[in-house]
């Protein structure tokens, strides 16, 4: 794939996903202006289809459901709470899918993001510099946490990061609890508006369309932002060396390059993503608890989104976000005529959903909207772009 | 003027010697072979050269600095390259990508906080990267999925990425292995072509003994972990320690 | 504690701009004359109610450990909606309660998950306030889920009838104007059990106390350490905190001294307190020295019927109590379900009412006026003999049930414990200024 904009725009797809960002294919030459293009094409893209995201989700199918007699419609803090985790889940596949390193632990970047945020609110009420705090806290936490565990491969890492997150988790709970306010839940969050409070964040600034709030608009800048670093990074270097770890890690070394040190930028790229994700979640909850943040069944979550959304995009994962928030919030609220009211189905929805999409189309949801497209416009070139390798399954001959 | 020198090189595993005292110098320009029966220490030798195992005692010298012990990366980085014996490449990644990386690496350093900039910027990268396709002759292939060549074509590949490291002492762990009489012919011319071209020092591990004897200049043998001949290819033809090692094995 | 909102919140936008057309400025301000009687004050949360239906938000465990225990509030909760639009239960005995709606609209219903997770549990609350408009939500099985869920409802301006949550903080520090809890504490239940274990007991005994590490736990031995030291004057050898969901408690009850302690108490519930309490009795701590559990619930109960016998422990309340409430609402629950409720239901069931009971009141359901007629209200016809709903912390003051566990051969289905003492609520209680209502500062009502 060498950056032909044809063939990025016969991917583009309804709710967040553009396909350009896919690795770098940085070919000498002729690429510099394609880049560039490329790069721009994948923002515009993004804030297109995030500029009509809430008015899909909320209104479109509020309106289906209306029509249907079924409550499928989203609520108000749905899209924003979609992309908090998409932002997340974007980080997230750069240690997962291009890397190669499957983490159990991501919980801890984004709640003692979370956390850091929180409690800085209380000394600025400023959520720009809440994100900054967050962030912070949770990149000087991932170092030491990623330099031990980077140590061990596979299983062993995993473990690892499984151990750290839930070490902090109990820490929170019981021992921390002076600082976190432990089972109670952190909610001492003094932060409303952005620039000193003029634009309050629950503010509907198009009247007539209040599925449109600050926070949505806050959020959705946020994503851009973390959609085009990631971007960057996918395109430079790092975009080739990640890959390429997750291929054959051992040739990598052998090429001359630092594996360790590489995989310890993997991850603590990918534990800043989460640190703002956590950051932005607890301005938009105004409330964090540890079992939110830090529990090992949140960051089980990431993986599930990021693996059903599909590991082989940049922007792949976020649909998974949308699709698990989805089934969680607004699925477990629908009443069935026969079934009656799904309630705790929703995990076994979620399930299904999941062993539907692995099943049929291991590239994730990206992947099959990928292959749709290219089907769809008379089956494209080769394989359709490279992909990174770790945690595929289905797609090597 | 010796590029590579090991002095009293020993590698044990627990019980076992697989290196033992191995001294052995690799001279500026020359195609220096190692060969041996199997079992004899050749692979782990190669290892402790290029770092991925820590000699149990010796030392490794190259141009001028005490590498013994560094890790395989800084190996890379000091100027010596190794190619596998299995290709080691990135299946799904293009030719192109597999090369590059290599290059890449020769470029800027075995690590940089680059992850901001523009992979297309870096144009001596790109211009390394397609010398290389083009001196083993896959730069038409080059944005075909790299697992999807053919075995032999891996091979070249696979060559192409050592060298793309720019080294000066580059090692081929049995180059030829499992190739067909064709392949190990076109493998050999290009192992001349690319000495003459890039006046590259070359440590060959091999089993295959007309080509060691078509292109090596010097021979080390080892068996059973220690040296039992070191010299040019005559002389190691003649010598009775090495004929007896083979006896039944390899045509001489 | 809570932040105020701004003024034009998301449903005041809604509301007024559907309402009468005419979306002008002075509409957006608040003031209106659309749908509804009761529209003599401005939006607020989902007030006004527009149509023929008010809707309540039943937000119940309905998955994980408390599944059981959320299954039987929704029961409840059902049966509180079935009888508010139809009649029957206690809807025919109180005077608010007409059997045929609440202020002339009938009463529909949403449910949604808490998964006994605070997140998961506000994103439910979120869900039926914005998109359901629901102007009541109720349930729970958690003290931090209780209070993930009344901080929203506090921001949202919608009221929130705390279920099962027995932890000081929901009507303590992390107390709000929005909720009212109707279950009694971690405190009461120290207040009323120490006088009853010095009566079993005696006095100048040592203690040793196991408590889950969390918040609840925390605050339930702390309880406990406080009331046992005062009136019967006994002390406390250690108290020693278990990770939250430990199953195998071995190693902490190898640890207690059983030659100095003589009474060990186990501040676990539910899940934890069905694992804990098997385990110390098959380590024979009962045959040294007394075991208390502060708290009983009935997962626990039934998982460990072969250990309770003897136990000593503090509930809501009990289908056996004799009062004309409780048997009323038992035998409404038997008609629909077969068996007797639990106190979930009984809980669930009565802060429907409350609830109902007080917008009937008010003449409306516009919440700061809901709230007011809540606050202070005395009651006699919930199951508890005299109640006050307590303005200060929104805790009301009731009697505390302590129960003992009935020996295996003693058991039936229904009857795993006997009622020992109904400890009345001036003996349980304390004062506005004393205990957890000390830390309470509750938030605004919202139309200051």
């Amino acid at each position: 794939m060498t950056g032909d904009p044809a063939d990025d725009a016969a991917g583009a797809v309804p709710d967040g996903g553009t396909v350009a960002g896919e690795t770098a294919g940085g070919s000498g030459g002729s690429a510099l202006a394609g880049l560039r293009e490329r790069d721009d094409f994948v923002v515009i893209g993004m804030a297109a289809a995030l500029v009509a995201f809430p008015f899909l989700l909320i209104d479109v199918l509020g309106g289906v459901g209306d029509a249907v007699g079924l409550s499928v419609g989203g609520y108000s803090g749905l899209p924003s709470l979609v992309l908090i985790y998409g932002i997340v889940v974007i980080g997230f596949n750069l240690l997962l899918g291009y890397t190669g390193l499957l983490s159990f632990g991501h919980a801890a970047f984004f709640g003692s993001a979370a956390y850091a945020a929180g409690l800085f609110s209380q000394v600025v009420p400023s959520p720009i510099l809440m994100v900054v705090v967050g962030t912070l806290v949770a990149t000087l936490l991932a170092w030491p946490i990623g330099f031990v565990s980077i140590r061990r491969s596979g299983v062993y890492f995993a473990v690892l990061t499984l151990t750290f997150g839930q070490a902090l988790y109990f820490w929170a709970l019981g021992p921390g609890s002076w600082l976190t306010d432990g089972d109670d839940g952190f909610s001492g969050i003094e932060a409303d508006g952005l620039f000193l409070g003029a634009l309050p964040l629950d503010a509907e600034p198009i009247p007539m369309l209040d599925s449109y709030t600050v926070m949505y608009a806050f959020t959705a800048v946020v994503m851009l932002v973390g959609v085009w670093a990631a971007n960057r990074i996918v395109n430079s270097p790092y975009g080739l060396i990640l890959e390429a770890l997750g291929e054959n890690e051992e040739r990598v070394e052998f090429v001359g390059l630092n594996v360790f040190r590489y995989k310890l930028m993997a991850f603590m790229i990918s534990a800043v993503f989460a640190g703002v994700g956590g950051a932005m979640f607890v301005i938009h909850e105004q409330y964090i608890h540890p079992t939110t943040g830090l529990y090992w069944i949140q960051s089980g979550d990431f993986v599930i989104m990021t693996v059903l959304g599909g590991t082989g995009s940049l922007v792949g994962p976020v649909l998974g976000a949308l699709v698990f928030e989805y089934v969680a919030n607004v699925v477990s609220g629908v009443s069935l005529p026969v079934v009656g009211s799904i309630g705790s189905l929703w995990r076994f929805v979620l399930g299904a959903v999941f062993v539907f999409i692995v099943w049929v189309f291991p590239r994730g949801i990206y992947g099959a909207f990928a292959d749709l497209a290219r089907y769809a416009t008379g089956g494209g070139g080769g394989s359709g772009g490279e992909e990174p390798a770790a945690a595929d399954g289905g797609e090597r001959e | 003027m010796s590029l590579l020198h090991t002095q009293g090189l020993t590698k044990q595993f627990g019980g076992l010697v697989a290196v033992d005292e191995v001294s052995f110098a690799v001279d500026s320009g020359e195609t220096r072979a190692v060969i041996g029966p199997n079992g004899a220490g050749k692979s782990t030798l190669i290892n402790c050269i290029t770092g991925a195992l820590d000699p149990t005692a010796g030392s490794v010298e190259f141009d001028g600095d005490d590498i013994t012990d560094r890790s395989p990366h800084e190996t890379v980085q000091s100027g010596i390259s190794k190619s596998f014996q299995t290709a080691s490449i990135f299946p799904t990644m293009t030719v192109r990508e597999n090369v590059q990386i290599a290059a890449l690496a020769s470029e800027h350093g075995s690590f940089r906080f680059d992850f901001l900039n523009r992979l297309s910027g870096f144009d001596g990268v790109h211009e390394t990267t397609d010398r290389m396709l083009e001196s083993v002759e896959l730069l038409g292939d080059a944005d075909v999925e790299a697992g999807s060549l053919p075995y032999g074509d891996k091979r070249r590949l696979e060559i192409a990425i050592a060298l793309a490291s720019e080294p000066k002492l580059l090692l081929m762990d049995e180059p030829t292995a499992g190739m067909s009489p064709d392949e190990t012919a076109a493998t050999v011319d290009l192992v001349e072509q690319l000495q003459d071209e890039l006046d590259l020092t070359i440590l060959i591990v091999e089993h295959d003994m007309e080509i060691i004897f078509q292109i090596a200049d010097r021979i080390l043998v080892l068996n059973r972990g220690g040296v039992i001949a070191d010299g040019t290819p005559t002389a190691v033809q003649d010598s009775e320690a090495v004929q007896e090692a083979y006896l039944g094995g390899v045509e001489l | 504690m809570a932040e105020d909102t701004s003024v034009l919140s998301r449903r005041d936008v809604l509301k007024t701009s559907g309402a009468a057309g005419a979306a002008g400025l002075a509409g957006l301000a608040g003031c209106t004359g659309g749908g509804g009687g009761d529209s003599e004050y401005s939006s607020l949360g989902n007030y006004p109610v527009e149509g023929d239906e008010v809707v309540f938000g039943f937000n119940v465990p309905q998955s994980g450990s408390y599944s059981q225990e959320g299954a039987d509030e929704l029961r409840g909760y059902n049966l509180a909606v079935d009888h508010l639009n139809n009649g029957g239960g206690w809807v025919d005995d109180w005077s608010d309660l007409s059997g045929d709606g609440v202020l002339g609209k009938t009463v529909a219903s949403v449910d949604g998950d808490t998964a006994t997770d605070p997140d998961q549990a506000r994103q439910s609350a979120q869900r039926m306030i914005n998109r359901d408009d629901a102007i009541m939500i109720s349930g729970g099985s958690s003290t931090s889920v209780a209070i993930a869920v009344q901080e929203l409802c506090q921001e949202e301006r919608v009221q929130f009838q705390c279920c099962i949550t027995h932890g000081n903080g929901t009507t303590a520090s992390e107390c709000v104007r929005y909720s009212t809890r109707e279950m009694f504490n971690a405190y009461m239940t120290g207040a009323a059990l120490a006088p009853v274990l010095e009566e079993e007991y005696g006095s100048d005994l040592n203690f040793y106390q196991l408590y889950a590490d969390y918040s609840w736990g925390q605050s339930q031995q702390r309880s406990m350490n406080q009331f046992l030291t005062e009136g019967p004057g006994w002390t406390q050898v250690e108290s020693v905190g278990t990770p939250l969901g430990t199953s195998d408690y071995s190693s902490y009850l190898s640890d207690v001294p059983r030659d100095e302690a003589d009474v060990l108490i186990l501040n676990h519930y539910g899940l934890d307190a069905a694992n804990s309490l098997p385990q110390a009795i098959e380590a024979g701590l009962d045959q040294d020295m007394e075991i208390v559990v502060p708290l009983y619930n009935r997962l626990m109960a039934e998982a460990a019927s072969d250990s309770i016998g003897d136990i000593f422990g503090t509930a809501d309340w009990s289908w056996q109590l004799e009062n004309g409430p409780t048997q009323t609402f038992v035998e409404a629950y038997r008609e629909e379900h077969d068996r007797a409720p639990s106190y979930a239901a009984r809980i669930a069931y009565t802060q429907t009412l409350q609830y109902a009971a007080a917008a009937e009141r008010a003449e409306t359901f516009y919440p700061p006026e809901v709230i007011r007629q809540l606050e202070g209200h005395e009651f006699d016809n919930a199951g508890l003999d005299a109640e006050t709903m307590r303005e200060c912390d929104h805790q009301a003051q009731r009697d505390v049930l302590v129960m003992r566990g009935l020996p295996p051969e003693e058991q039936t289905e229904d009857r795993l414990l006997e009622v020992l003492n109904q400890t009345s609520r001036d003996d349980a209680g304390y004062a506005c200024d004393a205990g957890p209502a000390a830390d309470c500062q509750l938030g605004d009502y919202g139309d200051e």
